[in-house]
C-alpha cells in the first residue's frame, strides 16, 4: 500500500462526484485544445495566402486588417524596381455572400501567381487563367459547395461567371474560396489600380531590413514586414490567438470550480477518517498531500479524456460540410502539453482550500464526530 | 485471569504532565484543571472515572491528539508543545486504540495496518512480517485481506489494537478499548492488549469506566471533574 492507494480507494468510494470531476476538467481541455487548434489552424492558413513563396509583405500602414489595406499600381512599380526585389505580386482580397453561403473568400491574382502553380489543377487549363474574359477558377471545395463545374456558369456575389478551373490546394482558405483574374476582381469589388497586399520575393533574404528601411523611406505609407514579422504583430491574428486563450482558459476555470467542489465535498465527508489519518501519525502535510494527490489524478483524468475529445471534435469539425474546409485545425504537442500543464495547475488551485481545510481538521474534535 | 506486569517507578517517567488545564466551549466547560500525572516505563496505568471526568481529554493531550490550554506535557524529559511534535509524538512513540475501531472502510485489513508505517514513511515490506504477527497472535490472520467491513465487531477492535502496535509503539493509550464490544469479546480484546503491550515492553494508559478493567492494570488513578483524586 501507499498513498496513491489512499487515493485511489477515495476517489473510487465517490464514483459519480469523481466523474464529475473528471468531466469539467475533460471539457476545459477539449474546448481548449480544440478552439485553440482551430484558431490556429485558421491563422496558419491565411499565412500560407500571405506567404506563399515570399518573404516579405507590402501592405497600408496602420490599417487593422488586410482587407482594407489599398496598394496603388504606381507604387507596386515602384517596390518592383527596387534592387533587393527579385519579383512582386500583387494580390486582392474581397468577400462576397452567395445564396446560402454568407461569405466566400476572393482572390484577385496576376496570371503568374505561383499559388497556380503549384495548385493541383483538377479541371481547366492553368495557362488559360485571365486570358477569357469572365472566367474564373473554383477552389475544390468550392466547386462542391456552390456545386459548379468546369464550363459552367456559378454566381459570385451578384454576377454570373464561368468556371475556368478547378484547384485542389492544401490551404481550406483558398480551397474554400474563389480565384479571380486581378482586373476582374478590381472591377467587382471597384478598386481600381489597387491591390490589397504586395507579396516580395527578395534577391537575397539577407536583404530584408535594407528593403524594409526603403520602402519606409520612399513609400512611407506602406509598411514592409518579413513573414514572421507580420505573424507576430498583426491584430487579427492577435485578437484571435487572445480569444482563443480566453474561451479556453474560462472552460479551465468552470471546470476547475468542479474539482474545488469535488474536493471540497471529499474532504468534508470524510472529516472523522482524515482525523484517523493524524491520529495514526500522518503529518498534516502528508494529509494535503493526499487531497492534492486526489485532486491530482482527477485532473490528469480529465486532460486526458479532454485531449481525446478535443481531437475527436476537431476531426469531426474537419469533416463537417457546413465549415466548408475553413476548419483545418493544427493539432500541436506544445498545446497539449500546455492544456495538462493548466489542467494540473487547476486542480491544484482547485484543491488548495479543501487541502488546507485538512490539514488543520482538530484530531481529537473530529473523531469524535459519527 | 489477567497478570498485568509490576509497575517500576525507579525508572524516569516516560511521560508526565504538569498542571494541565484544558476546557471547551470558550472556556465554559472546564475538562481538566490543573492535572499532574507522570507515568512510567512499563507501567499498566487505568484512568478510571465517569464519563465526562475528564479521562478522555486527558488520553487525547498525552497522546498529541489535542493541546492543552494551559500546563506541560513531557515525553522522556523532552517538552512536547508544537504540532510538530505532536505529529512526531504520533508517528513515532504513540499507538492509540479507540473505543470505536475507527478503521478506515474500503481498506483491507492488512491496509489499515500499515496506515501508521506509511505515516512513517516506511515501506510495506519492511512491515510485512510484522503486520502478520501481530493478525496472528491477535487470531485474526486468515482475514489479512479481507475489507474491514467483512470483521466483526470485536475483530475489528483487534485489527485496531494491531495497527495501534504495528510501529512499535512504547506508549500504548487506549480510551475505553472494550467499550463496543460484548463482554465476552471485551474480555478477550483486553486480554490481548495485556499481553501484547508487556510482551512488547510497553507502556500502557487506559481509560475505562469499568472498574474490573481497571483492578486488573498495575496502576489505578482515579479522574473527577478534572482533577486526579486517587493514584495508587
Amino acid at each position: 500500500m501507499n498513498h496513491l492507494r489512499l487515493v485511489v480507494i477515495n476517489l473510487r468510494r465517490h464514483r459519480v462526484r469523481t466523474a464529475i470531476g473528471v468531466a469539467g476538467i475533460a471539457l476545459g481541455v477539449a474546448a481548449m485544445f480544440s478552439v485553440i487548434a482551430v484558431v490556429r489552424g485558421a491563422i496558419g492558413m491565411f499565412q500560407g495566402i500571405l506567404a506563399h513563396d515570399t518573404e516579405m509583405l507590402v501592405f497600408e500602414r496602420n490599417v487593422s486588417d488586410l482587407f482594407f489595406s489599398a496598394v496603388d499600381d504606381e507604387d507596386l512599380e515602384k517596390l518592383r524596381a527596387m534592387p533587393e526585389v527579385d519579383s512582386a505580386l500583387p494580390l486582392l482580397f474581397g468577400l462576397v455572400s452567395t445564396q446560402g453561403h454568407p461569405v466566400v473568400t476572393c482572390f484577385g491574382v496576376s496570371p503568374e501567381d505561383p499559388r497556380l502553380d503549384t495548385a493541383t489543377w483538377l479541371a481547366g487549363d492553368r495557362a488559360a487563367f485571365g486570358r477569357r474574359e469572365g472566367e474564373i477558377v473554383l477552389g475544390a471545395r468550392a466547386s462542391e459547395f456552390l456545386e459548379a463545374g468546369l464550363g459552367e456558369k456559378v454566381t459570385i456575389g451578384a454576377r454570373d461567371y464561368i468556371v475556368g478551373g478547378v484547384v485542389q490546394t492544401r490551404n481550406g482558405f483558398e480551397d474554400g474560396g474563389v480565384f479571380l483574374p486581378l482586373a476582374t476582381a478590381r472591377e467587382y469589388f471597384r478598386r481600381e489600380g489597387v491591390s490589397s497586399i504586395i507579396t516580395i520575393k527578395l534577391r537575397d533574404s539577407a536583404q530584408a531590413a535594407a528593403f524594409r528601411e526603403r520602402v519606409a523611406a520612399e513609400i512611407p505609407y506602406l509598411i514592409a514586414l518579413e513573414n514572421a514579422e507580420f505573424n507576430r504583430g498583426y491584430s487579427q491574428f492577435k485578437i484571435l490567438r487572445a480569444t482563443s486563450w480566453a474561451v479556453g482558459l474560462a472552460a479551465f476555470l468552470l471546470g476547475g470550480l468542479g474539482v474545488a467542489n469535488t474536493m471540497v465535498l471529499s474532504v468534508f465527508v470524510r472529516i472523522r477518517e482524515l482525523a484517523i489519518l493524524k491520529s495514526c501519525g500522518f503529518s498534516p502535510r502528508q494529509v494535503a498531500s493526499l487531497i492534492l494527490g486526489e485532486s491530482l489524478v482527477v485532473s490528469l483524468a480529465g486532460a486526458v479524456l479532454g485531449l481525446g475529445l478535443g481531437y475527436a471534435a476537431v476531426v469531426i469539425m474537419k469533416h463537417l460540410p457546413f465549415l466548408q474546409g475553413y476548419v483545418m485545425p493544427q493539432l500541436e504537442w506544445t498545446v497539449a502539453a500546455a492544456a495538462v500543464l493548466v489542467a494540473g495547475l487547476t486542480g491544484a488551485a482547485g484543491a488548495a482550500w479543501p487541502a488546507r481545510f485538512a490539514m488543520r481538521i482538530e484530531t481529537a474534535r473530529a473523531l469524535r464526530y459519527e | 485471569m489477567i497478570t498485568p506486569p509490576p509497575n517500576n517507578h525507579a525508572s524516569p517517567p516516560i511521560v508526565s504532565v504538569r498542571g494541565l488545564w484544558k476546557s471547551y466551549d470558550s472556556g465554559r466547560i472546564r475538562v481538566l484543571q490543573g492535572v499532574d500525572l507522570h507515568v512510567h516505563a512499563g507501567e499498566t496505568v487505568a484512568l478510571c472515572g465517569a464519563s465526562g471526568s475528564g479521562k478522555s481529554t486527558l488520553l487525547n493531550i498525552l497522546g498529541g491528539l489535542d493541546s492543552p490550554d494551559e500546563g506541560d506535557v513531557h515525553l522522556d524529559g523532552h517538552p512536547i508543545r508544537t504540532p510538530e511534535q505532536r505529529t512526531a509524538l504520533l508517528r513515532d512513540t504513540v499507538g492509540f486504540v479507540f473505543q470505536l475501531h475507527n478503521l478506515i472502510p474500503d481498506l483491507t485489513l492488512r491496509e489499515n495496518c500499515l496506515v501508521p508505517a506509511l505515516a512513517a514513511g516506511r515501506h510495506p515490506r519492511e512491515v510485512k512480517t510484522r503486520v502478520e504477527e501481530l493478525l496472528e497472535a491477535t487470531g485474526i490472520a486468515h482475514r489479512i485481506d479481507r475489507p474491514v467491513q467483512e470483521l466483526s465487531g470485536g475483530e475489528r477492535q483487534r485489527a485496531a489494537l494491531c495497527r495501534a502496535l504495528v510501529n512499535r509503539p512504547r506508549l500504548v493509550l487506549a480510551d475505553e478499548p472494550t467499550g463496543s464490544l460484548d463482554e465476552e469479546n471485551g474480555s478477550r480484546v483486553f486480554k490481548m492488549l495485556i499481553d501484547l503491550v508487556a510482551r512488547e515492553s510497553a507502556t500502557l494508559i487506559l481509560a475505562t469506566h469499568d472498574r474490573s478493567l481497571a483492578e486488573a492494570c498495575g496502576r489505578l488513578v482515579l479522574v473527577r471533574d478534572g482533577r486526579i483524586v486517587h493514584d495508587d
